[in-house]
């Protein structure tokens, strides 16, 4: 794009960049309350958790029809958002697109964030979740579950490992720098740096492990997104039986892990002065970004509920009627327009591709992303096969307890908490790779 | 005192107010229909056949005839049906109840043929004191005997099997009993399996015989336990032949587990599956370590340049 | 010494009951031990347990006692394996159904459920706008290809030698994958402590039965596979006034009514009254054959309208 911003910072030096960077992570009071603000959620969270262990998954809103709730909702939504990893630093980053430099270590601490506690909100919907180890001793391979676990694992140590070796050049910086850090900080820079000092061999290998990783984790991450969807497509429900449940998951993914990658991008920016490194390119690349995976995903949508809807098929008529006009329909329509048309239509328009608007059109894609999980999950339930009777009241419907909102609420702050300590001890923009970019010479000592 | 009284009668004409409307919800038997006999004499072979019947579609509820042994259902229990009360109804009255039926008890109009209906009313009125004379009309009588005795002939070849019912006389002869109903029972899991047919009456040599389906099946070796005996102990007292036969079609049970499936446990899983996971896994995961291991080099790389 | 006599004679006299179904709980099968203990407590709470020659006994609550009749390994192996050479099946006749409810309360009496937990349920039902409604019985159906077993991350239920489909509530991890799976809602959820967990934490876990039911994991009909062992009809067959229920061994060819106790040939009983499965079309091949409610024994009386009456 020719009539872009010409690009201001080229006065910028390495120091400069060093200390843009570094000075936030250690100088930034509200952090540190933010951490103490998440921690005391988590605490208080983890006590409705508590509960729910000692009394029993009975204190949910699920009953024996809606058995997948909040929390599997959650999950789906988790998945989808750790995909931007995937696509930032694996896809555009083998393509050779430099613009995505600043960015995409933002984007791995996303994907690293969200999938960790993935896993972790599949535990916390488990029953008996004291026998989680019988996934490992007893694993059936015929089950989506176990490809699942295996897969969730794989991705999480892949996009770690994605997440450290192209951070090993600023630890090393970091190592020299933060000299105020505290003794185990600096000897955990010290390990994860690996002596590294940016000689030529150095720089040659690192590189191709680290490329060696970004091809490897394309259909990890494909496979987790796919994998995630036969949970659903597996089974014999109206809504989940369908064949393009797979790569309709995929494309969903793209779009809510984008709209996440933005949101954090702009947080960084303000939070951190990064305005000179995180700049309007980024998000009007993103916001071009975004508008084609939510074309992509539109389209899926539309094979997904205009077929079916089409046909309206015995099972099938009952949950779409409920989609379209009837108890699910402002979800619906809302996660829809809200969370995909309106955004399209806007953001093809360069002034809604600034910071501060697409930041905001991105947290109703996010919210969309969200209430699209739900309506994925909770409605299929809600419309089995044969009709729901001789049940008490509370089975026919599915409202959320506040001990499950709680616990949903935990594991956003557990995301949270993670970006936070990761973004407090890891530079969130690359050092070398922005001065590299910038053709300014780096150098690290020994 | 007036007052009393007042209430007294108050309550006695609310009693038969509200007794009229039980009735006049219980049941109500048009007069046409009151009029029915039944069309089929009470012979003992009639009654037997009546209390077969009656076995099978009514004694889970009404219980044996005269013993009071039914269900007790709420709020209607049902009735006794060998009981006088009951049995001073007409034919026609039964037969309409059963057809139609009420409440619990099913309506039979279409479950039960007609002539299975005045059967089993046939074998109620054996329970009749007003009409029990009627009965035994032109019967076949067998003597009085001592030392009944069933043998039993299986054919193999043929499938068959040849009941022989004969006791000993008064005057020591052995002879043959005929006119008694035999049963020809296979065991299965659960219950006997009645394969008796359509006439399994002795004849006047005490003989019956029975055509084995050919298409039962038995166990591997085609065997089957046999239970034949007299259907009413009543005649001769309990009276039967238990055997094991091979008559059966050899039938060797499928196991579904001996497939392996998509359902079935891990180790019944597709090979296709096992090496499919077992294969990804390994091949991710040995670049995983491939790549750690290679980054043990880095601190080396950085010496190299001195 | 004294003691001894008398805790043998009680326990005898117990036996010699059999009791097996109780009216105010159920008691899978108890004996008497400690009961010269038990005297010596205060005057204790009698329960009523219903013997299997239908008396009604009252009996001092301290000297029950589950019989562990065979250790967990044991009932565990052989509950995996199922019963050789079997292969069950059951044939819903909806001609006799009228909504009694016995097999309902039997099966949750058997299995320890709650009034709201069903492993077997009689539905209303009515297929299209105008055509007949009718009462349908139903239980697991015992698929010869089971979605839910299929998507079972650690074989806690799985499909035996003779066809039940069964749970294993000591290795189920309460993922509730198997209930997303089931086309026909079959399976149940113990959200909280079961009903009487108290009263049956001692008992030795059954797998056959699911009993004692577990907290936090999945639960469902296995055909009274227990009772199958002893070759007893299942619960619900034996409970129906009605005749509705038959069951038995495909292979066997034979199928026997629960009601009057008459023995029928499967395939004759399929044959002649137009036998089907339910949702055929979904490939889960089920072992619950029903009969079409022609020729009913009784009028339709529900009301599919009115939800209320269904609660």
């Amino acid at each position: 794009m020719n009539d872009l911003p010409k690009q201001k910072e080229t006065n910028l030096s390495f120091e400069k960049i060093k200390k843009d960077i570094l000075h936030p992570m250690q100088n930034h009071k509200g952090l540190e309350l933010w951490i103490v603000f998440l921690i005391t959620v988590i605490s208080v969270c983890g006590w409705a958790y508590y509960i729910q262990l000692k009394d029993g998954l009975g204190v949910t809103g699920m009953r024996d029809y809606v058995s997948w709730g909040l929390y599997i909702a959650n999950f789906v939504f988790f998945v989808a958002v750790s995909l931007v990893g995937m696509l930032i630093s694996s896809i555009l980053g083998l393509l050779r697109i430099d613009w995505i430099t600043p960015i995409s270590r933002i984007a791995e601490i996303i994907a690293v964030a969200f999938v960790a506690v993935a896993g972790l909100v599949i535990v916390l919907d488990m029953g008996r979740p004291d026998r989680v180890l019988n996934v490992m001793i007893h694993g059936r391979f015929q089950s989506p579950i176990l490809w699942d676990v295996t897969v969730i694992t794989t991705y999480l140590t892949v996009s770690a490992l994605l997440l450290i070796l192209p951070m090993i050049p600023d630890l090393a910086i970091c190592k020299k720098e933060l000299t105020k850090a505290s003794p185990i900080m600096k000897k955990l820079y010290n390990i994860l740096s690996l002596g590294y000092i940016n000689t030529p061999e150095q720089h040659k290998h690192l590189h191709k492990m680290i490329r060696t990783l970004m091809v490897l984790i394309v259909p990890i991450g494909l496979a987790i997104h796919t994998v995630t969807s036969w949970l659903f497509a597996a089974t014999l429900r109206n809504g989940w039986d369908t064949t393009i449940f797979g790569p309709y998951f995929v494309a969903g993914a793209f779009v809510a892990g984008s709209a996440a990658l933005i949101i954090a991008m702009y947080f960084f920016r303000v939070n951190y002065k990064l305005q000179d490194y995180i700049t309007d390119l980024q998000f009007d690349k993103m916001g071009k970004l975004l508008v084609a995976v939510c074309l992509v995903y539109l389209y899926f949508n539309l094979n997904e509920f205009l077929v079916p809807g089409y046909k309206m098929k015995t099972g099938d008529d009952i949950h779409l009627k409920e989609l379209f006009y009837g108890n699910w329909a402002i979800m619906f329509w809302a996660s829809q327009l809200l969370g995909n048309i309106i955004p399209i239509i806007l953001l093809v328009n360069k002034k809604f591709r600034k910071p501060l608007p697409i930041m905001i059109i991105s947290l109703f894609v996010l919210a969309g992303a969200w209430f699209k999980r739900y309506v994925i999950v909770i409605p299929t339930m809600l419309h089995p096969h044969l009709p729901i009777q001789n049940v008490p009241e509370n089975f026919v419907h599915y409202y959320p307890s506040a001990i499950e909102i709680s616990v949903t609420v935990l594991s956003f702050a557990l995301v949270l908490l993670i970006i936070t300590v990761l973004s407090k001890i890891f530079p969130v923009v690359p050092i070398v790779e922005t001065a590299e970019s910038k053709g300014i010479e780096v150098k690290i000592d020994a | 005192m007036k007052n009393t009284i007042k209430n007294i009668a108050a309550l006695f004409l609310i009693f038969i107010f509200s007794g009229s409307l039980a009735n006049a919800q219980g049941w109500t038997v048009p007069n046409s229909a009151k009029k029915k006999q039944n069309p089929y004499e009470a012979t003992s072979k009639n009654v037997s056949t009546g209390k077969k019947i009656y076995n099978l579609h009514c004694k889970s509820c009404h219980g044996d005839p005269t013993i009071a042994n039914m269900l007790p259902l709420a709020p209607v229990a049902p009735t006794d049906l060998g009981a006088q009360n009951f049995l001073v109804q007409s034919d026609g009255e039964i037969y309409y109840k059963v057809n139609k039926g009420q409440g619990a008890m099913p309506t039979f109009e279409k479950t039960i043929s007609d002539e299975d209906k005045w059967m089993v009313i046939a074998f109620l009125r054996s329970f009749d004191k007003n009409k029990k004379v009627k009965q035994q009309v032109a019967e076949v009588k067998n003597p009085e005997v001592t030392d009944v005795k069933l043998e039993l002939n299986v054919n193999e070849a043929n499938k068959t099997l040849l009941a022989k019912l004969s006791g000993v006389t008064k005057k020591g002869k052995r002879v043959g009993l005929q006119g008694i109903e035999m049963s020809f029972l296979v065991k299965r899991s659960f219950g006997y399996l009645d394969v008796s047919g359509e006439d399994p009456y002795t004849n006047e040599k005490g003989d019956v015989k029975v055509q084995f389906p050919a298409d039962l099946p038995g166990d591997r070796e085609g065997q089957v336990n046999m239970l034949v005996k007299v259907t009413d102990d009543d005649f001769y007292g309990k009276l039967e032949e238990a055997r094991v036969v091979t008559l059966g079609v050899p039938t060797d049970p499928v196991n579904p587990l001996d497939e392996r499936a998509m359902w079935g446990t891990r180790a019944n899983a597709p090979i296709w599956i096992i090496v499919t996971f077992v294969g990804g896994v390994l091949a991710i995961w040995s670049v995983i370590f491939l790549v750690l291991f290679q980054m043990i080099k880095l601190p080396k790389l950085a010496k190299s340049k001195d | 010494m004294k003691e001894e006599t008398s805790n043998n004679s009680r326990r005898k006299f117990l036996k010699s009951f059999g009791i097996s179904v109780g009216a105010a709980g159920v008691v899978s099968s108890f004996s008497l031990i400690g009961a010269a203990k038990a005297a010596a407590k205060k005057p204790a709470e009698m329960v009523n347990l219903l013997t299997q020659d239908g008396q009604l006994v009252q009996v001092d609550k301290n000297q029950l006692r589950p019989t562990v009749n065979e250790p967990l390994d044991e009932l565990q192996k052989r509950g995996r394996e199922g019963i050789p050479g079997k292969s069950f099946v059951m044939v819903i006749d909806l001609s006799k159904c009228r909504n009694a409810r016995k097999c309902m309360s039997a099966c949750q009496n058997h299995h320890q459920l709650r009034a709201d937990q069903h492993h077997i349920n009689v539905l209303q039902m009515q297929d299209a706008d105008h055509t007949a409604p009718y009462f349908m019985p139903k239980p697991c159906q015992h698929c010869d290809n089971p979605p839910c077993t299929k998507v079972c991350p650690v074989d806690a239920t799985f499909k035996r030698q003779d066809g039940i489909v069964l749970i294993d509530n000591e290795r189920c991890i309460g993922c509730r994958f198997c209930i997303a799976a089931c086309p026909y809602s079959a399976r149940i959820f113990q959200w909280t402590e079961p009903k009487d967990a108290e009263k049956y934490k001692d008992l030795t876990y059954n797998i056959e039965a699911n009993v004692p039911q577990k907290k936090g994991t999945v639960s469902k009909c296995l055909f009274s596979a227990d009772r199958l062992r002893e070759d007893k009809l299942p619960s619900c067959v034996s409970a129906c006034p009605n005749g509705v229920y038959y069951f038995g061994d495909r292979n066997e060819d034979a199928v026997t009514n629960g009601t009057s106790g008459e023995t029928v040939r499967f395939s004759k009983l399929i044959e002649d009254n137009a036998g089907y499965t339910l949702m055929e079309e979904l490939g889960t091949k089920p072992r619950v054959y029903y009969l079409p409610p022609k020729n009913r024994a009784f009028e339709f009386n529900g009301d599919l309208l009115n939800e209320e009456n269904l609660h």
